[in-house]
């Protein structure tokens, strides 16, 4: 049960805000809408349980102030938005799986996507 | 002295070695400083929601009020975290019914008998990796002194302690005189558990017990009333010595 580092960022970052466990759970909702037990924050911050949902890790990061992609990442998740949209549409998801495989042996591929999409606005 | 000594006959591996009045001096000391210079003898019930929700914080105590998920007679539990935090989680009816005359000196009891498990029993799980927790049942309240099995020390010390923190010696003593010399209230014992009951928002027998404790159930120089611990008060005047 050692700690990881989602649990290690979020269990920092909540002291440095100086909130109690208390006060993060009461700005993060679950599956059911309802806030997430305090017990529950305290077992991810120990390690005791495997990071939630991208959603509750979204509002964790929102309530802690912290970059959503770098807590997603932290916890191994992919954003829900992506989550979604590759489900919802097959070609999404081929296009994501495309532009991975291509930046494997091309990586300045991203930088050109990013480019020509700002172009593009 | 409040002391952590090894101990193979405790479930932990040690024990905290204490006396009741070394508690009792330990928790008024906490009593106090949550009020910050501020306190009032005439006032003095103590805010345990806001010390274990707040002041607690700043040594690693969490405080979970309406915890679910308990098993169904669990009052309260303290949580102790390998990283040495610790979380006091309160069981979400208790919490609920805390306004009522009925639970509210439950609750208040419960929180004061977890906060002494989470700053005094720190060493309980230590070396221990996973989860580790004492849970309350059924709190008894009149078990505030050793007993001779060396493993019992949690229960009753957490018990002296949420009684010291409800109600400090000093001042407990102060009110105990105060309703004894004021009319009405003090002259009768029913009364006086009633006005203490009030005063420290704890309940009657909270109260009753906190006067047997600290040898308070009869005035000074009443020591033959059989009321309640007649046998002892006339051992004490057997034994006393007369200058």
């Amino acid at each position: 049960m050692g700690h990881n580092p989602f649990a290690q960022k979020i269990k920092k970052q909540r002291q440095d805000l100086g909130l109690s466990l208390r006060k993060v759970c009461e700005d993060v909702l679950n599956e059911d809408d309802k806030p997430i037990s305090v017990s529950y924050l305290n077992d991810i911050e120990q390690g005791h349980r495997n990071p939630p949902s991208g959603k509750i890790i979204i509002q964790l990061a929102k309530a802690l102030n912290i970059d959503a992609p770098e807590l997603l990442s932290l916890a191994g998740k992919a954003d829900p938005v992506i989550e979604n949209a590759v489900t919802e549409d097959a070609e999404v998801g081929m296009l994501f799986r495309r532009i991975i495989q291509e930046a494997k042996t091309n990586p300045s591929i991203l930088d050109q996507l990013n480019k020509k999409m700002d172009e593009d606005k | 002295m409040m002391q952590w000594v090894d101990d193979r006959k405790s479930p932990y591996g040690r024990k905290l070695v204490c006396t009741g009045a070394d508690i009792d001096e330990a928790m008024e000391a906490h009593y106090l400083k949550a009020f910050n210079g501020t306190c009032n003898v005439d006032r003095p019930a103590f805010d345990v929601e806001n010390f274990v929700g707040e002041k607690l914080r700043a040594d690693g105590i969490e405080f979970e009020p309406e915890a679910t998920g308990l098993p169904h007679d669990v009052l309260g539990m303290t949580r102790f975290n390998p990283d040495g935090t610790r979380l006091i989680r309160i069981a979400a009816e208790l919490y609920q019914a805390r306004t009522s005359a009925i639970s509210r000196g439950r609750f208040r009891f419960t929180c004061a008998h977890e906060a002494f498990h989470a700053i005094f029993h720190t060493q309980l799980f230590k070396g221990k990796s996973g989860r580790s927790e004492c849970l309350e049942r059924h709190i008894r309240e009149d078990h505030v002194e050793p007993v001779l099995t060396s493993s019992d020390f949690v229960e009753w010390q957490a018990n002296r302690g949420a009684a010291a923190l409800l109600m400090p010696h000093s001042i407990f003593r102060e009110q105990v005189t105060r309703l004894r010399a004021g009319t009405g209230r003090g002259a009768n014992l029913d009364l006086l558990i009633q006005g203490l009951s009030d005063l420290f928002e704890v309940s009657r027998q909270s109260a009753q017990i906190r006067l047997q404790t600290l040898k308070l159930l009869t005035p000074p120089g009443d020591d033959f009333a059989l009321e309640f611990d007649g046998i002892d008060s006339f051992r004490e005047q057997r034994d006393r010595k007369w200058s």
